[in-house]
């Protein structure tokens, strides 16, 4: 099942990049945004999201704000903040508030991506079961003594809730807005459900003062009494998944590195203007081996490779008559930058 | 070992991969289909290993395919996808499997031992 993980962060330019460069993770992940505090609380309310990153300074309520929200009433979500002015008072506050990661910006958006996706997959570390009445299970949590957090999803209603288990004591139960007991005797009415187990409860409260037991017979009763009548109505769960003469050669080349550096700047951004792109016959070796290895797998021609060389810089390296070298921030958006250089450079001739 | 690839195999285009040793020896590979040339024929891997001069991580990418490689502790992992194949996803898969690829040969070669006796 695919996530939502909304984006909160009062630069509207920052969201945009985030959001185009994280749809490399479509497979994971879909990305919602919300520009300021408040935004972010109406779509907690509206959506349903899996996971929140925000910045820290925003107008109104701040990331703190955000983070005390989504423990307070979504404590099943986990948060990742963002900052451009981290210091370690920051973080350790982060953390204590109850945020599962802190990431310092700039960042490399697949140290972002990698956070996320493992806070994602930290939903289910306990396992995950399908077809199975809740009632039962949720008796065996008690028995085990287990701390958890479950997720829910009601087969027949297509309803979604999350219960709070500490030491097998349950603390609290969230289905539809609804808090509580309430919620718990909504959820322990479900026949068939599919649940997902997080071996961490980050709830810290006990909302819920009944015996699971006791919770349980009301569930029944008040499902015997109204029937599905008294079915709320819900969200859906999202099924969907989860070259000539030396000085025209010179000027050939001068404009071809020209171009280059446009179609970074206007298709990537202008942030992002490369003012060092150069030609390098070093690579000439490593490129003509690549090249070899590409006939082997019958993929055609070379058309360009991008290396993390363990400096500061990471290189593009594009083949032609002379290599060409880009240099490159590692922090770049290096998919649109590769995406707008294949874009640009026709591939050669085999 | 292929179990512990699985995740990154079933990626969407992704049709193989290879474990080299920094001297240039096919450590294990899987393809999900039968290929033009058996890599293990190549006898110049050793040469572009060299060639990579140490690099962590390569995206190379041709016109009808692309190979991502990944430094690990014990030599080069190469996966060979197709044009359409999730890149960050292909990223994000190696940045967690790879740390553990040594461990994982060490425990497939025991086990191979204990099969033996």
């Amino acid at each position: 099942m695919r996530r939502n993980v909304l984006l909160v962060d009062d630069q509207p330019e920052i969201l945009h990049s985030l959001r185009e460069e994280l749809a490399g993770y479509k497979e994971v992940f879909s990305v919602m945004t919300a520009e300021n505090g408040d935004e972010a609380i109406r779509q907690l309310r509206q959506d349903d999201i899996s996971l929140v990153v925000t910045d820290l300074k925003m107008p109104n309520i701040d990331g703190f704000g955000v983070l005390a929200h989504v423990m307070e009433s979504y404590p099943d979500i986990p948060v990742i903040v963002m900052t451009g002015y981290s210091t370690m008072e920051m973080k350790r506050l982060a953390h204590q508030g109850g945020a599962v990661g802190y990431i310092s910006k700039p960042f490399k958006i697949r140290d972002l991506a990698k956070l996320i996706v493992t806070s994602l997959r930290r939903e289910a570390d306990g396992g995950t079961l399908h077809n199975v009445s809740s009632g039962m299970f949720l008796q065996l949590v008690e028995m085990e003594q287990k701390t958890c957090t479950i997720r829910l999803a009601d087969r027949a209603s297509k309803r979604r809730g999350v219960l709070f288990f500490r030491d097998g004591d349950l603390l609290d139960a969230r289905t539809n807005g609804v808090k509580g007991e309430e919620a718990a005797h909504h959820i322990f009415s479900w026949e068939e459900v599919t649940l997902s187990i997080e071996n961490t409860c980050r709830c810290r409260e006990k909302k819920i003062q009944g015996e699971l037991q006791a919770i349980l017979l009301e569930a029944m009763r008040l499902k015997d009494e109204k029937g599905k009548a008294q079915d709320l109505p819900g969200e859906t769960v999202e099924t969907a998944d989860l070259v000539p003469g030396d000085d025209e050669k010179q000027e050939s080349e001068n404009s071809q590195i020209e171009m280059l550096n446009k179609t970074i700047m206007s298709k990537v951004s202008p942030r992002y203007s490369v003012d060092e792109i150069y030609y390098d016959n070093v690579w000439d070796g490593l490129l003509g081996q690549m090249g070899r290895i590409g006939k082997s797998f019958s993929f055609g021609p070379l058309r360009l490779a991008y290396m993390d060389v363990g400096a500061s810089k990471d290189v593009i390296l594009i083949p032609g008559e002379r290599t060409i070298l880009i240099p490159v921030d590692s922090k770049c958006p290096r998919d649109r930058i590769i995406q707008a250089l294949l874009e640009e450079t026709p591939g050669s001739s085999d | 070992m292929s179990k512990y690839f699985n995740e990154l195999l079933n990626l969407h285009d992704v049709r193989g991969l290879m474990l080299v040793s920094f001297e240039g020896q096919l450590i294990f590979k899987q393809f999900a289909g039968p290929l033009s040339r058996d890599p293990e024929s190549d006898d110049s891997w050793a040469l572009f290993i060299h060639s990579l001069r140490g690099a962590t991580e390569i995206e190379v990418f041709y016109e009808k395919g692309r190979i991502y490689i990944r430094k690990t502790e014990i030599g080069y992992l190469f996966v060979i996808t197709g044009e359409s194949a999730p890149m960050a996803m292909v990223r994000l898969n190696c940045d967690m499997l790879v740390p553990a690829v040594k461990k994982v040969v060490k425990r497939d070669k025991f086990k191979g031992l204990f099969r033996r006796n």
